[in-house]
């Protein structure tokens, strides 16, 4: 196995503790020299809570790490990492893009001076163009970041952090560097990574992409839970076994996306969406029904096109064929069916967090409460008050400024917006994401209670798994654009649909999941 | 029994906080009418003879209507995060428009304040489609479009005062009182009360504040954006066109180098003014009072001696003090 090769990385017992949660339980991680090794796991498994913990940025509670044969202080990871040759490339390059290649390199390590202070810039550009040589780069340095394709960047940002050290003598580590990718570009990126690891690099990298894990990885460590489910070279393992590790329980990958087993009610009840045949950047002739009074949860990997299929919709982002219907008739842009309403994923953009409560719920109302005369404040305040107090908003003072209110309150605010108008359809985009669980329980509750009581469609898209399987009444799993299963009706098997969503496939990967799981755990869920 | 008693302790004890927290808050939202009463009642104090009298409330009263009217009008793209630069230029441009076709063409009264406010709103159309659906910088786009409109001022007057032939019909409309009130500052009431009924009691002025909370946001509300903020520069524009208008009717006559001096006095009245009534954000009443704040002033530094130097530092000067009050006021709303 990896008998012949030193240890680059090691890492022994490691443990995170975050309030009551166990977010890493004794893990071990290794890496050879000139290898790579793939991290694995689920939404909130411990991989993220792992590198952080590497980088410095949390304290393990428990734990050795040993690079290049020399154990490191757990206390003082942050320095003594990177002077040991550790290198972190996040999800986020941080990459200025109007600013050229070698501004970029610059801007952490400076340039090269001479001794009144000025930049010698032909030196400068002589040792960029090394760097970008030695990790594959054919760009000129003075070639601003926004020109270079996304792989480039990638390569960019690693020949950035290994700041001139020898290959052999530093180690990798990526945070989902194809995660953003699509198919093509993520195959490109893997090869250079083979690349640089064939000249000696050691390379840990976590992703979600099976696929791709079998073109580059060399072992794997697989997290579950925050425990270590696996650790190993990868040629023992087939893909389902994979799955099977990442996912836990007895799933059984592969099935072919089923055709709903009708409803009772779904038979009976008229459709309010349909979805027909639609093609845009990322769906593929994708077509779907909501009908009255129900909950559908959609889920599916980052490049799923989940989010998309959420915009498009709602009429804000364009579609190249097919059709959107609600109640019947064609959908063109923002709220041309005015029955509809929107929750993006970005809860900033759905709030005016200047602005007061009373005035963010009660702006979707304006045309509604006015009269020939204009508004009338009491009315507005009405209004406004109703919602506070059926949504339970705190505090439930219609004047207090958005911005200054809880996540969850926040939250309610952008539902109560459009709740409180007679829709036919909603749209909530990971509503319930970085909200305490009360709170969770309470916004799921109302939605399940609206389209219970008067008929309200809910398309529901969401990356945690686990609330979809609490509270959703038809759940659809997206993989690349199309639908690859279907869960016609509750109770839902956790592990089945989680193994349907990190199915083996030339899909994609989460969408921002590790960081909200450690703030849900922060939160001291 | 004790327990009643500190109970009862409490009770008043909360009242009178309770009578605080009302006196701090009128303070608050109040705070520049106040200043304004008080600084009327000190130059009253200090000049008992020419300051307090019925001709110099008359003549602070109109000589503010014209900058009243523009500072109006750049509050509108305030509020949408916008800001129109042209302002100024376009009062001078307007009013040697209406006073030049009255003189140069004999043209009747309202066909020339007609003309001049179209050809104001035909300006604030360019400003707004090149800033909402160009994208365009409002800054760069009404900075350019205020020196083309200085241009063309200085072509069609030659860069002289423009005073022959007014009609005697003209300048009752900005002479004459109604029941001992100037006409202008009349104007200056009813557009203010008109500006400030559609930003409070109609959605259009809600969706106005709602861009300006968040364009984003707003869009996925369903609000027309782009069309809305075409929409207020042109009602920009044409409030400072009718500032020209009023000034020159006022004046009898139209000078190309009087008015766009009014466009930084009138950015301070905005910025003033969103610290009271609606404290943290732009609001008409706030603006109007500003103006007659700043025109105060400078005519009650006169009247105690102050040299020609005082108006401009005068009024930097309350800038400064307005935007950090503005800051400090936007910070308290999002605190409470």
């Amino acid at each position: 196995m990896t008998d012949e090769k030193p240890t680059a990385l090691m890492v022994t017992g490691a443990t995170k503790r975050f309030g009551n949660a166990l977010a890493l339980d004794n893990v071990s991680l290794s890496v050879a020299a000139g290898s790579i090794c793939a991290l694995l796991g689920a939404n909130g498994s411990g991989k993220s809570t792992l590198i952080r913990a590497l980088a410095g940025y949390h304290l393990l509670d428990a734990g050795a790490v040993t690079i290049h044969g020399e154990a490191l202080n757990p206390n003082r990871l942050a320095e003594q990492g990177r002077a040991a040759g550790l290198r972190f490339v996040h999800q986020d390059l941080a990459l200025i893009p109007d600013l050229s290649i070698m501004d970029n390199l610059a801007l952490e390590r400076g340039y090269v001076r001479d001794s009144v202070g000025g930049i010698r810039w032909r030196r400068e550009e002589e040792r960029v163009r090394r760097e970008l040589e030695s990790v594959g780069v054919d760009a000129s340095p003075r070639e601003r970041v926004a020109h270079l394709g996304p792989v480039d960047r990638t390569l960019v940002a690693i020949a950035r952090a290994l700041d001139h050290l020898d290959h052999s003598r530093s180690i990798l580590v990526l945070d989902e560097p194809t995660a953003r990718l699509p198919q093509s570009e993520a195959s490109k990126l893997l090869a250079r990574l083979v690349a640089l690891k064939a000249r000696g690099l050691p390379i840990v990298y976590v992703t979600h992409r099976l696929d791709e894990v079998y073109k580059a990885a060399d072992a794997v460590t697989v997290l579950r839970d925050g425990r270590e489910a696996f650790t190993g070279p990868l040629s023992t393992l087939s893909g389902d076994d994979l799955s099977r590790l990442i996912t836990g329980a007895g799933a059984r990958p592969g099935r072919p996306a089923a055709p709903a087993v009708a409803r009772s009610r779904s038979a009976a009840d008229a459709v309010v969406l349909e979805v027909d045949e639609v093609s845009s950047r990322r769906l593929t002739r994708l077509s779907l029904k909501v009908h009255r009074g129900e909950v559908l949860g959609v889920t599916g990997l980052i490049g799923s096109g989940r989010s998309e299929l959420g915009r498009i919709v709602y009429g804000l982002q364009g579609r190249t064929a097919g059709e959107v219907r609600v109640n019947g008739k064609p959908v063109g842009g923002v709220r041309s069916s005015k029955g509809v309403g929107y929750i993006p994923q970005d809860r900033r953009a759905g709030l005016f967090p200047g602005l007061s409560v009373q005035e963010n719920i009660t702006i979707t109302a304006a045309d509604r409460l006015n009269q020939w005369y204009g508004l009338s404040p009491r009315r507005v305040r009405e209004a406004a008050m109703k919602a506070i107090r059926s949504f339970q908003i705190r505090p439930a003072d219609p004047v207090a400024p958005v911005g200054v209110l809880s996540g969850g309150n926040q939250q309610k605010v952008a539902l109560g917006k459009w709740l409180q108008l007679p829709l036919e359809l909603v749209i909530l985009d990971e509503p319930t994401q970085a909200i305490d669980i009360g709170t969770k329980h309470d916004l799921m509750t109302t939605i399940k209670e609206r389209a219970r009581v008067d008929g309200l469609a809910v398309l529901w898209l969401e990356s945690d798994i686990e609330e979809l399987v609490k509270y959703a009444d038809r759940i659809i799993v997206m993989n690349a654009g199309r639908i690859s299963a279907e869960f016609a009706e509750p109770p839902f098997s956790l592990p089945e649909v989680l193994a349907e969503a990190y199915r083996m496939n030339d899909g994609s990967v989460e969408e921002k999941g590790d960081a909200a799981h450690a703030a849900r755990i922060e939160h001291g869920a | 029994m004790p327990h009643a008693s500190s109970m009862e302790r409490e009770g008043r004890s909360g009242a009178l906080r309770a009578g605080l927290g009302r006196a701090w808050s009128i303070l608050y939202n109040y705070g520049l009418l106040i200043a304004l009463i008080l600084l009327a009642a000190a130059f009253s104090l200090l000049r008992p003879d020419t300051f307090p009298t019925l001709a110099n409330a008359g003549s602070i009263l109109t000589g503010s209507a014209a900058l009243a009217m523009i500072a109006i009008g750049v509050t509108l793209p305030l509020i949408v995060q916008q800001f129109d630069l042209s302002a100024g230029f376009m009062a001078t441009f307007a009013s040697l428009l209406v006073v030049g076709l009255l003189s140069f063409n004999h043209a009747p009264v309202w066909l020339a304040i007609l003309v001049a406010l179209v050809a104001s709103a035909l300006v604030g159309l360019a400003n707004g489609l090149l800033v909402a659906y160009a994208r365009l910088n409002s800054l760069v786009v009404t900075l350019a479009a205020g020196s083309l409109l200085f241009g063309a001022s200085e072509i069609y007057s030659g860069g002289a005062t423009i005073y022959q032939d007014v009609p005697q019909l003209f300048l009752a409309v900005g002479q004459s009182r109604v029941a001992g009130i100037p006409l202008p500052f009349v104007y200056v009431i009813i557009v203010a009360l008109i500006a400030w009924y559609i930003l409070e009691y109609r959605p259009l002025g809600r969706y106005m504040y709602a861009i300006g909370g968040g364009e984003e946001g707003a869009r996925l509300v369903g609000i027309k954006v782009d069309r809305l903020v075409v929409l207020v520069f042109v009602a920009s524009a044409v409030m400072a066109g009718l500032g020209g208008v009023v000034q020159s009717a006022r004046v009898g006559s139209a000078n190309p180098s009087v008015l766009q001096t009014m466009l930084l006095p009138a950015f301070t009245a905005a910025f003033l003014g969103a610290t009271s009534i609606r404290p943290g954000q732009y609001n008409i009443w706030g603006t109007v009072i500003a103006v007659y704040l700043v025109g105060l002033g400078t005519t009650g530094l006169f009247m105690l001696g102050a040299s020609s130097y005082t108006e401009p530092v005068f009024d930097g000067a309350v800038l400064l003090v307005a935007i950090i009050l503005a800051k400090l006021s936007a910070r308290g709303r999002s605190r409470m």
